[in-house]
């Protein structure tokens, strides 16, 4: 049900639609300041009490169902853990759950926006409606229900609902914006076409088209959802950005297409398989010369990477992470070191 | 071409679904904190409407329901909102610090509504 007549107009902040309702920001406000505040502060304590306790316990920390089990065990005696581990879920359901259920009394409006920048521009939007999807793409990533591929809003959900992952305030992108300043440029000079695979709602590919503005910019999802959205939201930025519903693994764009190529906190959210698919893609699509930048974490098993031990694992169990564990001992600087590719890790 | 090869094993691997997992022993722990922590998200939804509503009848003289929704605070009002709401949290859950260095957070916010 819509109650879009109850409500007033609240605007925009930044490039992100307020919520509804004043209550429902005040609300999701309120959960990232607790969840900073309470979960920041004992981070590191706790994963270092986590791994100390999963030590004497003897148990050795693998990705699997049955490792996950047995560590919900040792939680489940060790009131720290358990307190901390609940505080830490409880605060991503209910901000989730918030921003779905306040930006849903406006559904029917969204739905018809959504579908009347189909067709206007600048920019432009492909998607097919019969897209074969995937098993891995079905994903609740991040816990949110649906996952990023089965419901018509959820570009606009991870609009809201990355505030928090960004640490509370990305209001204007700021976050991507800097990473399109940092982005490195072929050393030619060349800019024509750039892409950015795995684009999600576009935030980095619409900041790479203000640094880059008479490049053409192509901005490609396996989501129909994230496309069409951020298709809209390029729109209300006045951004001539293409954007196209594309499996990061299959590009459809001929070899040697694109002078700068890039992907934002992708390669953790797929399985391994369709990451070594995607990598041989992004460089078959990219000129020589040009540059492939990936942005993520750390893939470097060597590098104690900050998505290890305890926490990883329980977040990739309990915060919709299942292909992270995968990625990040993959080694993927060291294994495709050259052929353009600029690996820059910020975690 | 998208290759349908079928990755079996995807939907096997921890986190695939949202799930409802429980950490302490006994579940009703788990919903005790979660009521907790939704009731402090609401009454943070209340006292933000209120000081809203009290800086709007200082400054405008009245105020209607649609000028709460539609406020945008100046900066200085910003940064009060946000300290007051830091506060909130400190004083709420401070105990599950440490050391008790967050729990001595006075409402400044009602202080400095008193000096205006």
């Amino acid at each position: 049900m819509t109650q879009s007549n109850y409500f007033v107009d609240r605007g925009m902040n930044g490039n992100t639609p307020a919520l509804p309702s004043r209550a429902d920001e005040s609300f999701v406000d309120y959960v990232c300041e607790a969840r900073n505040t309470l979960l920041h502060a004992r981070w590191k304590q706790m994963g270092d009490h986590g791994n100390e306790t999963l030590k004497k316990h003897d148990i050795k920390i693998e990705h699997s169902a049955d490792c996950v089990e047995q560590v919900r065990d040792v939680i489940a005696g060790d009131m720290e853990l358990a307190s901390f581990m609940r505080i830490k879920r409880s605060y991503q359901e209910i901000y989730k759950d918030r921003i779905i259920g306040s930006i849903n009394t406006q559904r029917d409006d969204w739905l018809r926006k959504l579908d009347e920048a189909e067709t206007t521009g600048p920019g432009s939007l492909t998607y097919d409606p019969d897209f074969p999807m995937p098993d891995y793409a079905k994903v609740q990533i991040h816990i949110q229900p649906r996952g990023y591929v089965g419901d018509d809003l959820a570009g606009l959900y991870y609009d809201c609902g990355t505030q928090i992952f960004f640490g509370g305030n990305n209001a204007g992108d700021a976050w991507h914006r800097e990473l399109a300043e940092r982005t490195a440029l072929p050393e030619d000079g060349k800019v024509d076409r750039i892409l950015e695979i795995g684009c999600s709602v576009g935030q980095l590919a619409c900041e790479l088209k203000k640094r880059n503005t008479d490049a053409e910019v192509w901005a490609t999802d396996i989501s129909a959802p994230m496309v069409r959205y951020g298709h809209w939201r390029a729109i209300q930025q006045d951004l001539d950005v293409n954007f196209a519903q594309m499996a990061s693994e299959a590009l459809e764009f001929p070899d040697n297409h694109f002078d700068l190529v890039t992907a934002h906190i992708l390669f953790h959210e797929i399985p391994r398989p369709v990451i070594e698919k995607t990598l041989a893609e992004a460089l078959r699509v990219l000129r020589p010369g040009g540059t492939f930048v990936l942005w993520d974490f750390s893939s470097a098993s060597d590098e104690k990477p900050g998505y290890g031990g305890f926490l990883g694992l329980m977040d990739s169990a309990d915060n919709g992470e299942p292909y992270a564990p995968g990625f990040v001992t993959m080694e993927v600087e060291k294994n495709h070191r050259g052929y353009g590719l600029c690996y820059s890790v910020y975690w | 071409m998208l290759d349908q090869t079928p990755l079996d094993y995807v939907k096997d691997l921890p986190g695939f679904e949202r799930g409802h997992p429980h950490y302490f022993k006994d579940p009703m722990i788990d919903h005790l904190l979660e009521i907790v922590m939704m009731i402090g998200g609401e009454l943070w939804v209340e006292r933000d409407r209120r000081l809203i509503m009290e800086h709007l009848l200082e400054s405008k003289g009245s105020v209607t329901q649609t000028m709460v929704e539609q406020f945008e605070p100046d900066d200085e009002m910003a940064e009060k909102l946000s300290t007051a709401r830091d506060h909130f949290t400190k004083r709420v859950f401070g105990c599950l610090y440490d050391t008790d260095e967050h729990t001595d957070v006075g409402d400044f916010f009602n202080v400095i509504g008193k000096e205006g």
